[in-house]
């Protein structure tokens, strides 16, 4: 297999793995569980791809993910762009800092990133939308953040098994990242 | 006189000790038994006996042991049996609830005055804070921007983006979703505004305005979306402050948005009022 058949049907397959996870937290989790918080898949494909993605197969990705997502929900583009680009920054400024393989450094990652998330996406919705939000559901969060980061180790072991079917490689030199 | 010298005596009682069973056998009946087998039929009963209630508790314990495997069998079978049962009972109870939900349905559409599309919600939005749900009716089923979105009880939202297929909804708890409203009783007119979660507020009443506590909040239908009269909330909280020109409202909405299922698209009204269909 070439190197870029090997990478698209390795975006077509974590574009597909994102579609059922974002399709189960909108819909089957619903109906099964109510109102009772779903972990929050984006952040965790986000995360993955920010830490396990030379520079190029990030940017492929993540615009290819932003473009499901926002299927999804009604919330602004601008604004899930701004949080989810900061976000990629962050990861990466801090796979700079301090990085060990195996899932334990992703759940860890994950459970950062899902915090931040939340805070970024409380701040700049405060600062910069025209209609404010009134109520914070911080339960809610608190639970999604937990499951999140509960079901990460998980999702790791998802998307490795993808990239190693695909050929792709799960640690990227540092001079290759953004 | 003795010729071979034989001891007469002797003799005479072997001969009786031969003849006598010979005479005794010769004199028997068919069907009787010598008497001197009866102390030995005594004990060959006996042990004869042993051997049959021997052989009668090989019987039994084999009979219940084969028993037991049938029983064992049989249960097998009838949990089996309960089983499938039960299945069937759960499927018809389904079908039952999809039945009465399904003629509940029926009667409203017909009752209501209005022209429904009723929809299956699908999918709910997957930022906590943004209240949309997707339903499984579009543009080819009739559905169309701005049409309200109602349940049997209240008001649910209006369609913000209608596709071929899907519909999204923005629900009354989302805070870019406004509502023209009054309140059933005192008939004052505001504004219902979502505010980001599972509730909403009633914004620019007048300060002279009645408000109580558990007042129903009703569309005026000013807004050309919504029929008349249709229930949106109850009022959960009312604060006035003196510095403020209007009070400060909490409604709690009267649908249950994480538990929607079934909604229906107001396609055309035939009464603009929809209050008295809907109590």
């Amino acid at each position: 297999m070439t190197e870029n058949r090997s990478l698209y049907l390795n975006i077509l397959l974590h574009f597909l793995f994102l579609w059922v996870l974002t399709a189960i937290q909108s819909g089957l989790w619903y109906k099964l569980l109510g109102g009772f918080p779903p972990p929050f898949f984006w952040v965790l494909f986000l995360s993955y791809i920010s830490i396990y993605r030379k520079a190029k197969d990030l940017i492929l990705l993540g615009i290819v993910g932003f473009f499901l997502l926002m299927h999804f929900t009604i919330a602004p583009y601008a604004l899930v762009f701004l949080i989810s680009f900061i976000l990629i920054l962050l990861l990466q400024k801090a796979k700079h800092r301090v990085f060990w393989p195996g899932p334990t450094y992703y759940l860890a990652a994950s459970s950062v990133a899902s915090l931040a998330f939340i805070i970024l996406y409380y701040f700049i919705s405060w600062s910069f939308e025209e209609a404010g939000f009134a109520k914070v559901r911080w339960l809610f969060l608190f639970l999604q953040w937990l499951l999140t980061t509960l079901i990460s180790p998980f999702l790791y072991f998802l998307y490795q098994y993808i990239d190693k079917w695909t050929g792709k490689e799960q640690i990227i030199p540092m001079e290759d990242m953004l | 006189m003795n010729f071979f010298r034989f001891d007469l005596k002797k003799l005479f009682i072997f001969a009786l000790l031969i003849l006598l069973p010979v005479f005794s056998l010769s004199l028997l009946k068919p069907g009787d038994r010598l008497w001197i087998f009866r102390p030995l039929g005594n004990v060959t009963g006996f042990v004869q006996s042993l051997f049959v209630s021997f052989s009668e508790t090989i019987q039994d314990t084999t009979g219940k042991y084969l028993y037991l495997i049938d029983v064992n069998k049989e249960i097998a079978s009838l949990k089996n049996e309960n089983a499938k049962l039960k299945a069937e009972v759960m499927r018809f109870t389904e079908i039952e609830k999809e039945n009465t939900r399904l003629n509940n349905i029926l009667q409203f559409t017909q009752g209501a005055d209005m022209t429904l599309i009723s929809a299956q919600v699908i999918g709910i939005d997957i930022f906590a804070e943004r209240s949309s749900i997707r339903i499984n009716r579009g543009t080819k089923d009739g559905v169309q921007k701005g049409q309200a979105v109602i349940t049997k009880e209240a008001a649910v939202g209006y369609i913000l983006e209608a596709n071929d297929t899907t519909s999204l909804i923005l629900v009354l708890t989302d805070r870019y979703a406004v509502i023209d409203a009054i309140i059933q009783n005192s008939r004052a007119r505001g504004i219902v505004e979502g505010s980001g979660s599972d509730s909403c507020l009633l914004k620019y009443l007048q300060r002279s305005d009645e408000v109580q506590i558990g007042d129903i909040v009703v569309t005026s239908g000013l807004d050309n979306i919504f029929p008349k009269g249709l229930p949106i909330a109850r009022v959960k909280n009312v604060s006035r402050r003196k510095s403020e020109i209007s009070p400060t409202i909490e409604l709690m909405p009267i649908v249950d948005v994480s538990r929607l299922d079934e909604v229906f698209v107001v396609h055309t009204v035939v009464n603009p009022t929809a209050e008295a269909n809907l109590q």
